[in-house]
């Protein structure tokens, strides 16, 4: 008996030894893959073009049947000519766009807008700030991503250039990210006129700053997914869109 | 001398052969997985925590009491080792740096150990007998669920999912209790024991943007991450005849 006890207290320190430092073996590993999404993105636009190829209105709720006045569907083609770490890309991309530009009453009449792009509907909001809704679009890039920011004066400022503030932020919000964006220095703004700039902003994403290089388009047309609010007035939205290399 | 040794040798085999009787086994087993953490990031996505957690099986034996204390046998059986980790989305904020934290555990494999199976028991023939059991062989380890995800991560940059692959190997499966006697020849025996070869590959998919795609056109790309060498400590409940 005294045998088999020993025996079975042998056997327990080994099974409990070989536990034990079998568990000291058994550290924590951290394993980094490549982190593809990080880094600085060089990326130039050098060209961009957009035409309005047709135009009809049509009704708001069935985008079928045409109306007057009411919801607008663009035929428009784009065009980038882009420069990415020293190569020449080029991108065209032909698409419909339905969007609720109006009359100021029937904006207001309608304040739920709506922006068709390839079939696709994305609901906008609050875009009723304007009767004449003049934007641009920043044209800015983080991998795989082309961001347009949308500008939606105010009744008061119809019409009217504008500057944007140096050194403001612009707060970006999408349902799952939130962007800041710098203005560098002040730009003024012509409505109709295309500005190419040079480092437009730096943003910050899971604390890596990203150097952007972008554009500006004034009077281009532009849709987009979601809306951003700043300072009362500002309104933008973004999209992603595919590059296409040439 | 040559015949001494002849006759010993006969003599002991009679005895054994005399004392030789079939003894089977079927047991059941639970507990938790031992192991280390494996934590992996892809920029700022991550899954962390990859670690066994929940750990269940059976097995089956069937050999011989050479003598009332010795036992040999073979035996084979299924168990699975569970294997969870820590999974985060920031899709549903606003602030990239919070996310919702989700605790995920995949049953992807079921692994086969067929092993030998040798057994000491102080005397069967008492009501209670403390016994010592070690069974070693080899184990497949089948993937039952190809998916078998064990974490994701999604965010702007992309996705990352993880999975667990099983691996074949060594058996090895030490097991100390107590039979309690049931009749005149079967029991019921209540023991702790310890697998501490749960192998399994850890692989990832990782899945991000670059300049010239978007969320419709993302870059795939399949790592393996590491292979891990986890424990399975179980309680064992088993039935002999």
């Amino acid at each position: 008996m005294k045998k088999f006890y020993n025996m079975l207290a042998t056997a327990l320190a080994v099974v409990g030894f070989m536990s034990f430092m079998q568990s000291c073996s058994y550290d924590t590993e951290d394993v980094y893959l490549p982190a593809h999404e990080q880094g600085t993105v060089n990326f130039t636009v050098t060209n961009l073009s957009f035409g309005i190829l047709d135009l009809e209105i049509y009704d708001a709720d069935t985008f079928s049947e045409k109306v007057e006045p009411g919801y607008l569907k663009l035929n428009a083609v784009s065009k980038y000519d882009y420069s990415y770490q020293s190569k020449e890309y080029s991108f065209t991309k032909e698409f419909d766009v339905i969007t609720g530009i109006g009359s100021e009453e029937d904006i207001a009449s309608n304040p739920e807008n709506y922006v068709m792009v390839d079939g696709k509907v994305w609901r906008t909001e609050k875009l009723s700030t304007g009767s004449l809704r003049k934007y641009f679009d920043i044209m800015v890039v983080y991998p795989g991503t082309i961001l347009r920011i949308e500008y939606f004066p105010n009744e008061d400022e119809e019409g009217a250039d504008f500057t944007l503030p140096g050194g403001e932020s612009i707060r970006l919000t999408k349902s799952n990210s939130t962007y800041d964006y710098t203005i560098p220095v002040d730009m003024n703004i012509h409505a109709g006129d295309s500005y190419p700039i040079q480092a437009v902003s730096s943003y910050k994403h899971n604390n890596v700053t990203y150097d952007l290089t972008g554009y500006i388009n004034v009077g281009g047309m532009s849709y987009g997914e979601s809306l951003v609010y700043y300072k009362d007035h500002w309104w933008a939205s973004w999209v992603f869109e595919n590059l296409d290399k040439q | 001398m040559k015949r001494l040794a002849i006759a010993g040798i006969f003599g002991i085999a009679a005895l054994t052969a005399s004392a030789v009787s079939y003894r089977g086994f079927f047991d059941i087993m639970g507990g938790v997985g031992t192991g280390g953490k494996t934590n992996v990031y892809a920029g700022s996505l991550k899954v962390t925590d990859i670690k066994a957690e929940y750990a269940f099986g059976l097995n089956t034996t069937h050999g011989c009491q050479i003598f009332p204390y010795l036992y040999a046998g073979v035996g084979v059986g299924a168990y699975s080792v569970l294997t969870g980790g820590k999974s985060y989305d920031s899709s549903y904020y606003y602030n990239p740096s919070d996310s919702y934290v989700d605790h995920t555990i995949a049953f992807y494999s079921i692994n086969i150990p067929m092993y030998v199976d040798i057994r000491w028991d102080l005397d069967i023939r008492k009501k209670i007998t403390p016994f010592v059991d070690l069974k070693i062989g080899y184990q497949i380890g089948v993937n039952i669920d190809e998916s078998g995800g064990t974490g994701y991560s999604y965010n702007e940059g992309g996705y990352l999912d993880t999975y667990a692959k099983p691996e074949n190997g060594v058996y090895f499966m030490p097991t100390i209790g107590a039979r309690f006697r049931m009749g005149r020849k079967s029991g019921f025996n209540l023991g702790i024991c310890y697998n501490p070869f749960v192998r399994k590959k850890i692989e990832a998919q990782y899945s991000y943007n670059t300049v010239g795609g978007g969320y419709d056109d993302m870059t795939v790309q399949e790592y393996d991450v590491r292979k891990v060498t986890d424990g399975a400590f179980m309680l064992s409940l088993s039935f002999d005849f």
